[in-house]
């Protein structure tokens, strides 16, 4: 993540957060890995050191990280955590889709319709390759 | 880390010194181009170097006056002030830095000059006033005449000091306005030298009496060294009034 | 902290600041955002002790501003340094006068900004002078550190170089930073709390991220609203 990438308009150590629990959820950071410290993630993403505490605080409060003292800070969540926050970002995901789509005026049925032709092209397109 | 006044002081100091190198040169390489050319010409034409030497002892006097101004002045215009003004310094230091300055350009240049004007006698005057030894003999047989020398000069360098404090006070009640600092500026070193002036008139010590003394040279000289201390005294006096103007105004009032 | 009780500040027929109340907490970095002549340079020469208010007053920890210049690194948008100087001697010259140089960091943050010590002032660019004028304030462990648009007119190489060092070096909690500005743009990730001026009054305050999670809106934004409002 650098400079660029987040959203101002959103609080800057919510996307902190969310970008790390992203890549635990894709796989570049395993439970047990060391994180960098606070003031070099702060340096690479050129953000206030402020709000970068303010995220590593809330990782380790929710369980994500622990800290040990003269080593580090560290990933610890487990496989189990990691799949639990996989669901919660997915129901997100889905709750903003069918909140989008039901104000474009999609009914149930119609929602359903477009997502099994989409799948059926996918699966197609990759039987293809 | 020691940060004594002295080491700021010093500072101050060779950064103001710096300022005024152009001025400086001006003197110095007039010197050494009118002691070249005595040393190198002929004897006829050496006792003709006696006037640039004059000349220059005027310009090593005055320049120090316009080098208080330039001093001063560029800080503002160079916007180093915003530097100057931010130190945790007082304005008298401040101020008492470029006064240092200003006295060392005049004390420095006149001695050159006196150097200068030594080597002309030493080697291409002496034919025409009695030996060297015998001109060394009047001054060891008369020390009065040394203090005289002496005094005279000392009230040449607390007359600069007194004009520089003038030039400063001027430039600084001229930064209080700032449409018309130029014009501020000018008046006030005019009045204040028309006041102090007519101040020491009318103490005893003014230039009125300047004159009057230095017709008496021949007469008693312990009289007129005591005149003329006196004289200094009440200048320096004044001088240090303004100064601590200067200093407070710069301290308090002024702003960017 | 830095308070400012009921300031108020004429400049001729314009009036810079009015009644401004304000109080930066110790230990942020503090935005103060602005357009062009909102009173934002006003404010902080006036912390720095280079001008006075008309009304109401300005403490610095509780004490006057000039006599707080000790604890206070201002950093004026103008040159301000001696043309002739090198870098090492700018740098002699401040390390006689502030006790809290830190020759470490200097030595240190001289390499980050690639810069050299015989750079003469007015040899070099305008970037150039912008780190120089950085490493000279920043290399004091000054508690107060206030920047007087310290992006303008650079480009966006030495801005990203700026902002770095000012995250590198920043010791949370004890250094308070004030950054005044017309860009938000540039240092929008960078302040914890921010002030918006316009006309010399505070027309929008508060911690960066608490107005991005209330109004959804950037910084940028936030501002472009606060000043539509203002002019209706």
């Amino acid at each position: 993540m650098s400079q660029l990438d987040y959203d101002k308009s959103k609080a800057i150590y919510k996307q902190i957060i969310e970008d790390f629990q992203k890549q635990l959820i894709r796989g570049t950071l395993n439970p047990g890995d060391k994180i960098p410290s606070q003031r070099d993630y702060a340096l690479k993403v050129s953000v206030n050191p402020n709000t970068v505490q303010r995220a590593y605080q809330e990782l380790e409060r929710i369980g994500l990280t622990e800290t040990i003292r003269g080593q580090g800070t560290f990933v610890k969540a487990d496989t189990a955590m990691i799949s639990e926050i996989r669901q919660e970002m997915a129901n997100d995901i889905l709750d903003r889709f069918f909140g989008e789509m039901n104000s474009l005026g999609y009914s149930q049925e119609q929602i359903t319709e477009i997502l099994d032709r989409r799948l059926m092209e996918m699966k197609g397109a990759i039987s293809n390759d | 880390m020691s940060n004594s006044k002295l080491k700021m002081f010093t500072k101050l100091y060779l950064k103001d010194l710096h300022e005024v190198t152009a001025e400086i040169l001006i003197v110095v390489i007039g010197v050494v181009l009118v002691t070249a050319g005595f040393l190198l010409g002929s004897d006829q034409n050496a006792p003709l170097m006696i006037f640039p030497l004059v000349l220059l002892l005027g310009l090593a006097g005055l320049l120090p006056l316009i080098s208080s101004f330039k001093l001063l002045s560029r800080e503002w215009s160079q916007n180093t002030v915003y530097l100057v003004m931010s130190l945790p310094v007082s304005g008298a230091m401040i101020l008492g830095a470029k006064m240092m300055v200003l006295l060392t350009q005049y004390i420095g240049g006149t001695l050159l000059i006196a150097l200068s004007s030594y080597l002309l006698y030493v080697t291409r005057l002496s034919q025409y006033l009695t030996t060297q030894q015998q001109g060394l003999m009047m001054l060891y047989n008369h020390p009065q005449l040394l203090q005289s020398m002496l005094a005279f000069y000392l009230s040449g360098l607390v007359f600069l000091a007194f004009l520089c404090c003038i030039s400063f006070f001027s430039q600084i009640a001229g930064k209080l306005s700032s449409r018309f600092s130029g014009l501020v500026t000018a008046a006030t070193f005019v009045i204040t030298l028309i006041l102090s002036g007519k101040i020491l008139d009318a103490v005893g010590t003014g230039s009125n009496e300047l004159y009057h003394m230095m017709i008496q040279i021949s007469g008693n000289t312990a009289n007129y060294v005591s005149n003329m201390n006196m004289s200094s005294l009440s200048y320096l006096v004044l001088a240090v009034i303004l100064f601590i103007l200067a200093a407070v105004i710069y301290d308090r009032k002024l702003e960017l | 902290m830095i308070e400012f009780d009921h300031v108020g500040k004429r400049f001729g027929s314009v009036q810079a600041l009015d009644q401004l109340n304000l109080q930066f907490s110790p230990g942020k970095i503090i935005g103060l955002f602005g357009p062009n002549g909102a009173g934002k340079s006003t404010a902080m020469k006036m912390i720095a002790g280079l001008n006075q208010p008309d009304s109401g007053h300005v403490l610095v920890d509780g004490q006057k501003p000039r006599q707080s210049r000790d604890k206070i690194a201002f950093l004026p948008e103008i040159d301000y340094l001696y043309g002739w100087w090198t870098l090492k001697q700018a740098a002699d010259f401040m390390r006689s006068f502030y006790a809290d140089w830190d020759d470490n960091k200097y030595t240190e943050l001289l390499g980050f900004l690639n810069l050299r010590e015989d750079m003469k002032i007015s040899k070099i660019s305008k970037g150039q002078r912008a780190k120089c004028k950085l490493l000279l304030t920043v290399s004091r462990r000054a508690p107060y550190l206030l920047l007087d648009e310290p992006l303008s007119g650079i480009d966006i190489l030495t801005r990203e170089e700026i902002i770095n060092t000012l995250i590198r070096d920043f010791r949370e909690g004890e250094q308070t930073i004030i950054i005044s500005t017309h860009e938000i743009n540039d240092v929008e990730s960078l302040v914890d709390e921010v002030f918006f001026i316009d006309q010399g009054r505070i027309v929008v305050s508060g911690s960066a991220e608490e107005l991005r999670i209330t109004q959804g809106l950037s910084l940028v934004e936030i501002m472009k609203e606060a000043f539509r409002n203002v002019q209706q």
